[in-house]
């Protein structure tokens, strides 16, 4: 039962590019995602900032070619593209035998549509395409996507908050583990929409400027959107020539503290990277890199800080959020920064934290993310974590395949 | 002032789903953020005392440290909305 | 294999159409009433005794009090807070609070989102409900199905235990419409 899983294929888009090779570029040249809102149609624009991706819905189904007079929300458009380049980057196998799963961590749904279409139709029961309910829950996208891959196997959509795609990612490698799978194509997407945006907003937890992760000073973060997915294969089933990794450890734990907000002690944190450095079979001096989960709002930080230094004491890793980049892309996220994980492994490079000045002085002024691209990095494991309202907290670990 | 205090049990007791607390339950000058009080608020609450007083009043604050201080009490908060409603 | 384990009988508390079914044995009964005041009843019948509850959503408050019939006897009591899990799932997520949440977005002119119901527009905030109140620190889940699959969430659940992330779980199905509500929670072990 105890089967490698390796990771195949990858595939991003976000505020920082349409695909992986875009996004590395634009991480090269430190250019953030993060900007004056173009696309959403709110009344915050021109007050809050956001990690919209760069392309309206037209562009996007270009993007995904399909046809421009489609039913699919911009949340389906964004999956598919990042699905399709994460099948294409696999050599794209054929799915059509029920031995692959497709996963994916969504919020949303297809609210983008449906927040114009509902305020339209509470106004005048005549006006707008009623169609559009057809493709308002979250699970709709994930079909969409799965079935513009071809995958006849198993679709499910986990629906945990922030940590919903890397929830994906660890029920695919279970599945694997278990031989119910061959392959599974995993991560998760969510759109921008007026739902969340003003949700949050209401929450006091947004930043009116670019956000800082793990600053002293950080104020809150920066609302995202994308799409980011893996494709996991067994030992086995995988070709060497296509393997850029292996998914070596995952966990899950639940903070059990309050609906939003983040326990003073980070337990739930530190339970869950604790735990993926147990399925792992690692010690936490192992770890080169931890991509955090790093939202910069007040709370988080403290508390995922907090977490670390329970779990690596004075030995802290080095560590940077790419959310400074990206945005937070809530249901999406995992997928993102499993993909930001593959990627450091392939290019052994370490993403800089963005707009860091100033440590935060509760955790005795000694976690200081990297500041800079570090390129030519000896890196073997990288953690990367994902912490979602309702208190549900997963890690991951990535390791290189040499 | 009386008055208002009353009326404004009346919507916090609404905003807030506070089941089975009666108007005559709230002291107006109770710590109403008490950790250890009868009315269990917390976070979110503090939030929609925000946004009560901005629909019911037409006052918007900025923050929750603001809020903070308006909301230490009914009293407090009466005092605060009669400064500043228009 | 898994049609044998489907067939163990484990705990389950079962809530429909103005029932709470314990076991196999209606406990609670009040037909014919709106669910708020049914749940309400329920809530006090048992003396639930949460302040919280009355802040939660009807998708929450449904999931609590099947929680709180499920353990009523202290089953987790036996438990270290890591060694219990969670695994749940339904299909329309959280749509009645969604509607709600935009109701109050949909006025372009006057608009006041409300941040305690924001709070409740993610399905797994039921999870989080029941991990504050029994102190769960463990793994849980939610997943958004079109059906109640009851064989791969216990599925689910027993892996858990076989890999020793969990030693118990809670595991179901909650789902609350306008039109209809349905609670079903096992406690696997």
């Amino acid at each position: 039962m105890a089967k490698r899983i390796f990771i195949t294929g990858i595939g991003i888009i976000s505020a920082i590019g349409k695909n992986t090779s875009e996004t590395l570029s634009n991480i090269k040249t430190a250019s953030s995602g993060v900007g004056e809102i173009q696309y959403l149609q709110t009344v915050h624009k021109g007050k809050l900032p956001l990690c919209e991706v760069k392309y309206n819905n037209h562009q996007l189904c270009e993007l995904a070619n399909v046809d421009s007079k489609t039913s699919l929300t911009r949340t389906s458009l964004l999956g598919i593209i990042a699905a399709q380049e994460a099948w294409r980057s696999a050599g794209s196998p054929v799915l059509g035998d029920g031995r692959t799963g497709v996963f994916s961590g969504n919020t949303v749904g297809g609210m983008d549509k449906t927040e114009h279409f509902y305020a339209d139709f509470m106004q005048d029961a005549q006006s707008g395409n009623i169609q559009t309910m057809l493709t308002h829950e979250c699970a709709e996208s994930t079909e969409r996507i799965a079935d513009s891959l071809g995958a006849t196997g198993m679709v499910s959509t986990i629906s945990t908050a922030c940590s919903s795609a890397a929830n994906t990612i660890m029920l695919g490698a279970r599945m694997i583990k278990h031989g119910l799978l061959d392959r599974a194509i995993v991560g998760g997407v969510d759109a921008l929409t007026k739902f969340t945006v003003n949700g949050f907003n209401v929450l006091q937890i947004l930043d009116t400027e670019f956000s800082q992760p793990f600053d002293e000073n950080r104020r809150g973060l920066n609302l995202g959107e994308g799409a980011g997915f893996i494709v996991l294969e067994a030992e086995g089933i995988a070709k060497e020539d296509n393997i850029l990794g292996e998914l070596v450890g995952y966990a899950n734990s639940n903070d059990a503290y309050h609906q939003t907000a983040s326990s003073p002690d980070g337990t739930g944190a530190f339970l869950a990277m604790q735990g993926a450095l147990e399925v792992a079979q690692i010690e936490p001096s192992a770890i080169d890199y931890v991509n955090v989960h790093g939202t910069g709002t007040p709370n988080n930080d403290l508390s995922e800080g907090i977490a670390m230094q329970r779990l690596f004491g004075e030995n802290i890793p080095k560590f940077s959020s790419t959310k400074a980049f990206t945005g937070h892309t809530l249901g999406a996220s995992g997928g993102v920064e499993a993909v930001l994980s593959v990627l450091a492994l392939q290019h052994k490079i370490i993403y800089p934290n963005l707009r860091f000045k100033t440590p935060i002085e509760a955790l005795g002024g000694t976690m200081i993310p990297e500041t800079e691209l570090l390129e030519n990095q000896d890196l073997t494991y990288i953690l990367s974590n994902s912490f979602g309202f309702g208190g549900n907290t997963s890690s991951l670990v990535f390791k290189a395949y040499k | 002032m009386e008055e208002l205090i009353e009326k404004l049990k009346v919507q916090i007791i609404k905003q807030l789903n506070l089941e089975d607390v009666e108007p005559e339950e709230i002291d107006p000058n109770e710590m109403l953020f008490d950790a250890n009080g009868e009315l269990g608020l917390d976070s979110i609450d503090a939030l929609e005392l925000i946004v009560l007083l901005d629909k019911e009043y037409g006052i918007k604050i900025k923050n929750q440290d603001e809020g903070k201080q308006i909301f230490h009490s009914l009293t407090t908060m009466a005092e605060y909305i009669l400064q500043h409603q228009n | 294999m898994i049609s044998t384990k489907t067939e163990i009988n484990y705990p389950c508390c079962e809530i429909k159409a103005g029932k709470i079914i314990l076991d196999g044995q209606v406990i609670y009964e009040d037909k014919d009433l709106p669910f708020p005041k049914f749940i309400k009843g329920a809530y006090k019948e048992f003396e639930l005794s949460y302040p919280k509850f009355h802040k939660m959503d009807r998708l929450c408050k449904l999931a609590f009090v099947a929680a709180n019939t499920l353990l009523r006897d202290g089953q987790l009591n036996a438990y270290a807070p890591t060694e219990i899990g969670v695994v749940m799932a339904n299909s329309n997520s959280t749509l009645h609070t969604d509607s709600k949440y935009a109701d109050s977005i949909k006025d372009r002119e006057n608009y006041f989102p409300s941040p305690a119901v924001f709070v409740y527009t993610l399905p797994n905030i039921m999870v989080g409900e029941i991990c504050i109140k029994y102190n769960i620190k463990g793994e849980s889940v939610f997943f958004v199905h079109n059906e109640f699959d009851k064989e791969m969430l216990l599925e689910y659940s027993l892996d858990m235990i076989e890999a020793g992330d969990a030693k118990i779980c809670l595991m179901g199905w909650v789902d609350y419409t306008a039109d209809d509500y349905h609670a079903v929670l096992y406690l696997v072990k």
